[in-house]
């Protein structure tokens, strides 16, 4: 990037960010210095935002609210509250091997062990209790699907005694035809949960919701979804057009800062690279030989996983559970239509939509993804500590294998701790499976 | 009442009563009626009652190794659930008409995936529980139990009145009641009646037509009610877990010198504690109760209450120290049990964790355990 | 006074007799699959090294895995309860306690009495144990009495990453293979074998003093990396620290015949 951004980027981690504030200080400049030669692009500004918010509100006095990866904030953006995805904490310490001291000191503490506690929230207590964390002002997570990040979420409320408030995700979709009770029941029960939650906002931050901006961060979330959607049709074409997980840079986008005017020029600028190479007939990976399905999250500590996939297989892989972000854009010309685009959003959104209902919900996705992007294998990582995962596993690759025919791989691992399972190890398992299964 | 029982003793009529598969079943099944299995207490057994179905808590007793549990389930989820699934695998819980279920848990809701694939039933149904409590979610939780009623009297051609339920509700509230006095007794300095003999009785309970329980309820606790309790003093215990539905766990501990005197257990305080309102409409009632009634770890709102139930527990029932107990790799417990201990350290009292697999075996670890856990409450 | 303990461990059996109070005499034997020949064994062991018959000891304790098979015993109480006053009993200053036995390890917290406060204990995987040790000694083909002389030797500590000793095990074959020196790979061993002890102190919280007990504790390596990794250096038991689970039951002996 050129040398002025650079700098500018550069002084605005300088100063105090604050105690609690330190090693996001210190993983916001590693960051950076790591992406010096990579070019500016809107992704990257995001990124960066992302980090600079938190001290950003600090200075500004504005509330920081600390929610799950598997909810979009764009309401805490319409009501002018800073947003901080507690995942990113652990995701982004991932690759850097920086999360396994947290891990122990959780087991230290005797806070679960690995396959009783998914290590994406533990990290959280071992890091809070060393003072690493950043402290937010309140806390928001969601009661259901999944229990881990519940009880994490729950004991990290107790420790550090912040206000918290709880939203009930139903099991069931709105669209289940099995029975008339539903289609505008369930809409209902979450538009309900939704105006509670702002009444409760609207207590704790001692300010009232503006409709204009609400609508207006509805309406920039509609423009990302369309552009996401644009690009996920893209990804269909053969050879995909973008390399491995190009999707999950949505993802992130939309659960980070999904309604902001950084999250529409993200994913415009994800969509513009796709729909550019598609024209010019560019492959995200040259000579495209296999197309993999990834229908879990991606290995986090093992950054390199994918390129070495993409260089010794010429593997593209297409998407992973995270990014096959599918969520319509709404209609959000009333604010009670604007309430309903926030409940549809976060029913329908990544990894809630597919893993909160009975397991035909993960199936029919899984079978989608395989046909609409021409899909060669499937390939599995599940993390053992993941138990409603875990358990679809085998039933799913067994209705991927009966109504396509085509291979499924399914191994064990911790996507956030790197002693497991190892990167050989996986990688390792892989090798066999593409070598004498695939090819 | 079964004639060939007539005779027998309350305790033994309990005992015979433990397994599912007993002889109250086999009668109800030869006379045609239904029987469903439910997995937790979330789900409103009235509504079943109400038309004459049994509910019947699965468990899994028989299980001895899960090796298509591990299969499907994984290998690192909890031991109840494979078990659950090998038995329906291996054909032993076929004497069920189907199974009801609820998303009280990963671990669970996928275990009904799995069964439905692999072992299904001739009925399956699934409800959904909201995940903390309030006047929406109790609402919505209405909404559910009226969605399983409809699906009931469709699938069993019945209608479940208003009428019919109010009777049930009125019977069940009965064996709350009756647990309850059973409760009062065990208080005493010399409690009449054992740890392992109460969830005995418990877990035979969700195993046999309700009506019938309560008769055998109310006997026992005419024969014990005036009864000299054993003046031997031993520690009093609190057993804090999940789901125990193994009277033979609690017998180690008592062997060892314990006398659990009170729990909070899925079969034991937690399943009786909070009645049915009887004055409000049936299904706003049921959802009431069921919701808001003394939680399980697995609703995200009720901690400082449930922390509150505990520690009241102790004072009232004079409790010695705690032993905590949960299935290895629940994460709800897990948590639970971690938040727990601090409100024990506090108050100074001693606590065992245990963690256990669901089917009792290799026993020698849990008893080095509790018998050094004993031996420090004897010291103090 | 005489009175008598006896341990019957998974590995070995050991009894300690006490005159009013002071150690007449002790003994170790190896097990048997039976626990009541591996007590018999040790009782009449100890009994005839000085002299004594069954009749002459007044009160035995038992304890152990084997505590209640015990046929001459008159009571039994649990190990970790013994492993605190045989402990206590030499160092009065002694607050925690690091047991490492054949098949299991525990961490006992005692207060001034010797008497028990919390406990933690790993009896479900060989880490951390001396099975585990025993296993490595023979992949590396050297005597187990070795192997904590050579671990002091290393100069350049090898890693072992593996949590499951059989995996651990290939991981050392693997290491050999490397051509890696012996000294530095049993070093991993036994920094390996410390780390799986640590995580059971963090469970109970270390407090000075400190001692260890059982068979391991005369194993030089694991001292060395145990006392390494807390910091901190261990009491050192003036008698053999197999015998202080024994011993602590002989102690219980006394007490009980007292009262």
């Amino acid at each position: 990037m050129d040398i002025e951004v650079f700098n500018k980027y550069k002084k605005l981690g300088r100063g105090n960010w604050g105690k609690d504030l330190a090693m996001w200080k210190m993983m916001y400049m590693g960051f950076l210095n790591e992406r010096k030669d990579e070019e500016f692009t809107p992704i990257l500004e995001l990124l960066f935002n992302i980090f600079l918010d938190l001290p950003k509100a600090r200075k500004e006095e504005t509330p920081v609210i600390m929610h799950p990866f598997n909810y979009g904030p764009e309401l805490f953006h319409g009501m002018n509250l800073a947003p901080l995805m507690q995942e990113l904490f652990s995701v982004g310490l991932a690759p850097l091997h920086l999360n396994e001291p947290y891990i122990d000191f959780s087991n230290k503490i005797g806070y679960g062990d690995n396959p009783t506690l998914c290590n994406a929230q533990r990290p959280l207590i071992g890091s809070f209790m060393q003072g690493a964390s950043p402290i937010p002002d309140l806390l928001f997570f969601l009661s259901t699907p999944c229990n881990s990040l519940a009880m994490t979420y729950q004991v990290f409320e107790h420790l550090a005694k912040i206000p918290t408030f709880n939203v009930d995700i139903p099991y069931w979709a709105y669209e289940d035809q099995d029975n008339e009770f539903y289609d505008e029941k369930i809409v209902e029960y979450m538009v309900t949960q939704i105006k509670e939650l702002i009444i409760w906002l609207e207590q704790q931050t001692k300010q009232k919701l503006d409709f204009e901006n609400l609508q207006m961060t509805m309406k920039n979330v509609n423009q990302s979804r369309e552009y996401i959607l644009e690009f996920n049709e893209l990804l269909k074409n053969v050879p995909c057009p973008m390399p491995s997980l190009a999707g999950f840079g949505n993802f992130l986008t939309m659960v980070t800062r999904g309604g902001t005017e950084d999250a529409v020029n993200a994913t415009k600028y994800l969509r513009d690279e796709a729909l550019e190479n598609t024209k010019n007939g560019i492959a995200g990976v040259p000579d495209e030989k296999i197309r993999i399905a990834w229908p879990y999250t991606h290995v986090f500590f093992d950054g390199d996983l994918l390129t070495w996939l993409e260089e010794t297989f010429q593997a593209v892989t297409i998407m992973d559970i995270l990014g096959y972000y599918q969520v319509l854009p709404h209609d959000t010309s009333t604010i009670e239509k604007c309430y309903e685009s926030l409940a549809l959003g976060s029913l329908d959104f990544s990894m809630v939509g597919t893993c909160r209902g009975p397991i035909e919900y993960y199936i029919e996705f899984l079978l989608n993804y395989v046909k609409d992007y021409k899909i060669d294998c499937v390939i599995m990582p599940m993390q053992f500590a993941c138990k409603h995962a875990y358990s679809m596993a085998r039933v799913s690759s067994e209705a991927v294998r009966e109504e396509t025919g085509i291979p499924v791989l399914i191994f064990g691992c911790d996507p956030y701790d790197s002693r497991e399972v190892t990167s050989e190890a996986i990688r390792g398992r892989i090798s066999d499976f593409l070598t004498q299964v695939v090819l | 009442m079964l004639i060939h029982i007539k005779n027998m003793s309350v305790s033994d009529k309990f005992k015979l009563a433990l397994s599912p598969e007993n002889p109250w079943i086999t009668k109800w099944k030869s006379e045609g009626k239904k029987l469903l299995g439910y997995f937790c207490s979330y789900i409103p057994e009235e509504l079943m009652h109400a038309v004459d179905i049994l509910p019947v808590r699965v468990r899994a007793r028989k299980c001895t190794d899960t090796p298509m549990g591990d299969a499907y389930l994984s290998s690192t989820t909890c031991s109840f659930t494979r078990c659950c699934l090998e038995m329906a695998n291996r054909k032993q819980l076929d004497f069920l008409d189907g199974i009801v279920s609820c998303n009280c848990c990963d671990q669970i809701r996928r275990l009904y995936d799995n069964i439905r694939y692999k072992t299904p039933f001739p009925y399956h149904y699934i409800m959904g529980v909201p995940g903390y409590v309030s006047d929406t979610t109790i609402g919505w939780f209405k909404h559910e139990i009226t969605r399983f009623k409809s699906n009931i009297e469709k699938n069993y051609n019945v209608n479940i009145t208003d009428e019919k339920l109010k009777k049930s509700i009125s019977i069940y509230n009965k064996s709350r009641q009756l647990l309850k006095d059973l409760y009062e007794l065990r208080k005493q300095k010399s409690p009449p009646i054992n740890g392992t003999d109460v969830l005995n009785i418990i877990s035979a309970g969700v195993s046999i037509p309700r009506e019938e329980f309560n008769v055998l309820l109310t006997d026992q606790l005419n024969e014990i009610k005036n009864k000299e309790g054993k003046s031997d003093r031993k520690s009093r215990i609190m057993i804090v877990g999940s789901m125990l539905d193994e009277p033979e766990y609690l017998q180690i501990i008592e062997d060892l010198g314990g006398l659990v005197v009170t729990d909070s257990l899925c079969l034991g305080s937690r399943y009786f504690w909070d009645k049915v309102d009887e004055t409000l409409s049936p299904l706003d009632a049921l959802a009431n109760r069921y919701l808001s009634k003394i939680s399980c770890p697995r609703m995200t709102d009720g901690y400082l209450k449930r922390a509150e139930f505990m520690m009241n527990m102790i004072k009232e029932f004079n409790v010695d120290g705690v032993i905590f107990q949960r299935l290895k790799f629940c994460a709800i417990w897990s948590a639970e049990t971690f938040m727990l201990r601090n409100n024990l350290k506090e108050e100074s009292i001693p606590f065992l964790e245990l963690e256990r697999e669901y089917v009792l075996s290799g026993t020698g670890a849990m008893k080095t355990r509790v018998q050094t856990f004993m031996e420090i409450l004897e010291a103090r | 006074m005489i009175v008598a303990g006896c341990d019957v461990g998974s590995l070995t059996g050991k009894a300690v007799i006490l005159n009013d109070g002071e150690i007449l005499s002790y003994s170790i034997v190896p097990t048997t699959p039976k626990p009541e020949i591996t007590a018999q064994n040790a009782m009449n062991d100890v009994l005839q090294k000085v002299n004594l018959s069954l009749d002459d000891v007044e009160f035995i304790v038992g304890t152990g895995y084997g505590r209640v098979k015990i046929p001459f015993a008159h009571d039994q109480i649990s190990e970790l309860t013994c492993h605190g006053l045989g402990a206590h009993s030499f160092i009065p200053s002694v607050r925690t306690i690091i047991d490492v036995g054949g098949q299991d390890c525990k961490v006992i917290k005692v207060d001034k009495n010797g008497k028990i406060l919390d406990f933690a204990m790993n009896d479900k995987c060989a880490a951390g144990t001396g099975r585990f040790l025993e296993v490595m000694a023979r992949t590396l083909e050297l005597k187990l009495e070795e192997l904590g002389p050579i671990s002091l030797e290393s100069k350049d500590q090898a890693k072992i990453t593996a949590q499951c000793s059989v995996f651990a095990e290939t991981e050392v074959v693997s290491l050999m293979a490397d051509g890696i020196e012996v000294s530095d790979i049993v070093a991993g061993i036994h920094d390996a074998v410390a780390s799986r002890i640590m995580s059971l102190v963090y469970r109970v919280g270390l407090e000075e003093d400190l001692t260890i007990t059982g068979g391991v504790a005369k194993n030089i390596g694991v001292v060395t990396y145990l006392e390494k990794r807390l910091g901190i250096n261990s009491k050192k038991l003036p008698v053999d620290p197999q015998i202080i689970g024994a011993l602590g039951a002989a102690i219980t002996a006394k007490e009980k015949l007292k009262s």
